[in-house]
């Protein structure tokens, strides 16, 4: 976007700094945590935690001020179109500040963490509010120079957040992510210098750059559009750049677990979304036409589930149970993403919202039941012990395994139904096979969920190492809140689409 | 006509560094090596008319990573495995060879397959329709490093303050955990 003047380029920025409240304010606030921890270090957990939470809460209520000024009619793109502002990129900031704040809350009701966080607590919240930064950055942009930077901005983060506890496994987990994250960005740079070098310019919303691509030689722009998505497939966790996780999640603590399996996922799911809408709404060339999308992404998702389900078979550790768990669940966010109708964008939606819920309880039970180096053996008997603790676990696992009645089963179920409507829609043979491998993986997916229930009830021991925590009313209470909407979103599951739709509904 | 032919010449002793760095058995030797060849690409730059990129490699690649570079292996290598030679053997003969003519074999054939591409890639590639090239022509009269500032503080400013910050929480984080070594020596559970 060229500028005449000086001064017309500086009240663009300046009008620009508008619709980056929330942003600028973490930016500051991030700072001010960091001027804090140097002057009050001997400060606990809970002092660097509050301010930690104040912060995303009023990181949120701008966001949510935001959205109120979003309307269909203004000019999205802003920031000399490196960013770009809708209601799916405000619904973006939304989760992921609501997945920081829940990590930041989790945090402190398990006690197993109580030594590492006092240890950590400045640099852990300073990294968290960076990382919440980098994700509301990779939700806006639309230009391959933003989303590289916020990629790396994310990984770094992420890198940092994995690496701070230190001890053998940590340090294994985040050498692994880092290469990995290395990796993955190589190519995925690699990937955009060739695309800028084909179309001459880096901003992908706007239909020249579509045009000229369709100009080069196909099989190297398909080469560079693959090279360039790798990046965004690694941190969405799917196959083959999925290695990282249960090593990464296997160190982390829980809710820090939680927070990676969620809040990237959803931010790179905003770019992936924005950047199938921007192929429908521009004028494309024949070469950019749907059905090639639709069969890469179905190929992607269907690799994605079948492989991290059948991974998770063999674990016998909890977290990286739910490591591959969040591989699988990735390909089922994959496969929404691949239908390329309103209603699939919606099953998405909903699948990543009921996702999240079933995660973070999941996570928070692992925590709950505090096993040895989380192995699912010392999970025997405990069934009858732990009443309401395992009922808890079972009822989110029964959930995660996508049975009724709980919300996993209406999010399956929107999928597919969104898959196999388009399939008849269009008929194109790779939307049936996706629907029969997503069907097939939901199978598969109950073998493993329905492990640890089965060791919780009909396994029995005599020596217990797990020490769960007491039910207090405080830690009863967060699992309430944890299990209860993935109850009442089975049964008004038409109050979360009522609220999906009148959120996106510009 | 002199332009092109110091281009040239600056070219051949590029060749001649490169061959210094690639072929010297001596790690220092080597850095050397590619000492000049950061320097005569900067002299290069400058020949090209990109003096503000000539300025940010000296800087940056003879300035910054060189240096840390011979830091490195001053600080770190012992004598007797400054010389290439002997640290290659001494890894060979640990490893599996079988296995490792295998991997060259893949690399080799690879990198050969990426190589043909780009060449085609390059020889297939009408350079007129790019007119980034174009009007990167016309500001080589007047020095690029005027317009690169403009454009850092206008068009690229979000891009430049988010750099800035990635860098500043990468120092943080690094800095946690080069000083943090010992807090949490046996692995919790």
């Amino acid at each position: 976007m060229p500028f005449k003047t000086l001064t017309e380029a500086l009240s663009h920025i300046e009008a620009s700094l508008l619709w980056l409240q929330p942003e600028l304010f973490l930016t500051f606030y991030a700072l001010l945590v960091l001027v804090i921890s140097l002057f009050r270090k001997k400060e606990s957990w809970t002092f660097f935690r509050n301010i930690g939470i104040l912060g995303v809460l009023v990181t949120l209520g701008l966001v949510a001020h935001q959205w109120h000024y979003c309307t269909c009619q203004m000019d999205k793109g802003f920031f000399f179109n490196f960013l770009h502002t809708d209601r799916l990129s405000i619904f973006t900031k939304f989760i992921a500040g609501g997945a920081t704040l829940a990590s930041l809350v989790l945090m402190s009701f398990a006690k197993r963490y109580a030594e590492r966080l006092n240890q950590t607590a400045p640099v852990l919240v300073l990294l968290l509010l960076a990382m919440l930064l980098a994700l509301h950055l990779l939700a806006m942009s639309r230009h391959l120079f933003m989303l590289f930077l916020a990629v790396e901005f994310t990984s770094i983060a992420a890198y940092l957040l994995t690496a701070i506890f230190l001890d053998k496994k940590t340090a294994e987990g985040s050498l692994k992510y880092m290469l990995f994250g290395a990796f993955s960005s190589g190519l995925m740079l690699y990937g955009m210098s060739f695309l800028y070098g084909f179309s001459g310019m880096l901003d992908f919303g706007i239909s020249a750059f579509w045009q000229n691509l369709a100009q080069a030689p196909p099989l190297f722009v398909g080469l560079a559009l693959g090279l360039t998505l790798s990046g965004l497939l690694f941190k969405l966790t799917a196959v083959p750049f999925h290695f990282w996780a249960p090593d990464v999640y296997e160190s982390v603590p829980s809710p820090v677990a939680a927070l990676f399996s969620i809040a990237p996922k959803a931010a790179t799911l905003a770019v992936l979304v924005r950047l199938s809408d921007f192929l429908q709404h521009l004028q494309l060339p024949q070469f950019f036409v749907s059905a090639h999308w639709v069969s890469l992404f179905a190929l992607v998702a269907m690799v994605t589930m079948t492989l991290g389900n059948l991974a998770a078979l063999w674990q016998t550790n909890l977290k990286r149970l739910l490591a591959y768990s969040s591989v699988a669940n990735a390909g089922f966010l994959i496969a929404g993403l691949a239908v390329p109708t309103a209603f699939a964008g919606q099953s998405l939606f909903f699948f990543l919202l009921a996702y999240t819920l079933m995660n973070y309880a999941a996570f928070y039970c692992i925590d709950l039941f505090n096993t040895p180096q989380d192995e699912i053996e010392a999970l025997r008997g405990l069934g009858k012990q732990y009443p309401w603790q395992s009922a808890a676990f079972t009822l989110t696992l029964v959930s995660l395994a996508g049975l009724p009645p709980t919300v996993g089963f209406t999010a399956k179920f929107l999928i597919f139904s969104a898959i196999w409507q388009h399939y008849q829609a269009v008929g194109q043979n790779t939307l049936l096979l996706l629907f029969l491998v997503s069907l097939f993986n939901a199978v598969v997916g109950l073998f493993y969920y329905l492990k640890i229930p089965y060791y919780l009830y009909f396994k029995s021991t005599d020596t217990q190492a797990a020490t769960p925590l007491a039910l207090r009313w405080q830690t009863g209470l967060i699992v309430f809140v944890l299990c209860f909407p993935l109850l009442l979103f089975f049964f008004k599951a038409d109050w979360l689409m009522y609220l999906l739709s009148w959120w996106m509904a510009n | 006509m002199i332009n092109l032919l110091m281009i040239y010449t600056l070219m051949g002793f590029m060749v001649l560094a490169l061959w210094l760095m690639l072929t010297t058995k001596k790690l220092l030797h080597a850095a050397f090596g590619l000492m000049g060849v950061f320097l005569l690409q900067a002299a290069l730059y400058v020949l090209l008319g990109a003096d503000f990129v000539a300025i940010a490699q000296i800087v940056v690649y003879v300035g910054g990573i060189l240096i840390l570079m011979i830091f490195g292996i001053m600080f770190t290598a012992r004598p007797q495995t400054w010389s290439l030679q002997k640290a290659h053997t001494e890894k060979t003969e640990s490893n599996q060879p079988s296995s490792k003519s295998h991997q060259n074999l893949g690399g080799a054939i690879l990198g050969i397959l990426i190589l043909s591409m780009l060449i085609r890639l390059v020889l297939t590639t009408p350079l007129s329709r790019y007119k980034v090239i174009e009007s990167a022509e016309n500001t080589l009269q007047n020095g690029t490093t005027y317009d690169i500032g403009l454009a850092l503080m206008t068009e690229y400013l979000l891009p430049f303050e988010v750099i800035a910050l990635v860098l500043l929480v990468v120092l943080v984080g690094a800095t946690w955990v080069a000083n943090s070594k010992n807090i949490f020596e046996k692995p919790k559970s």
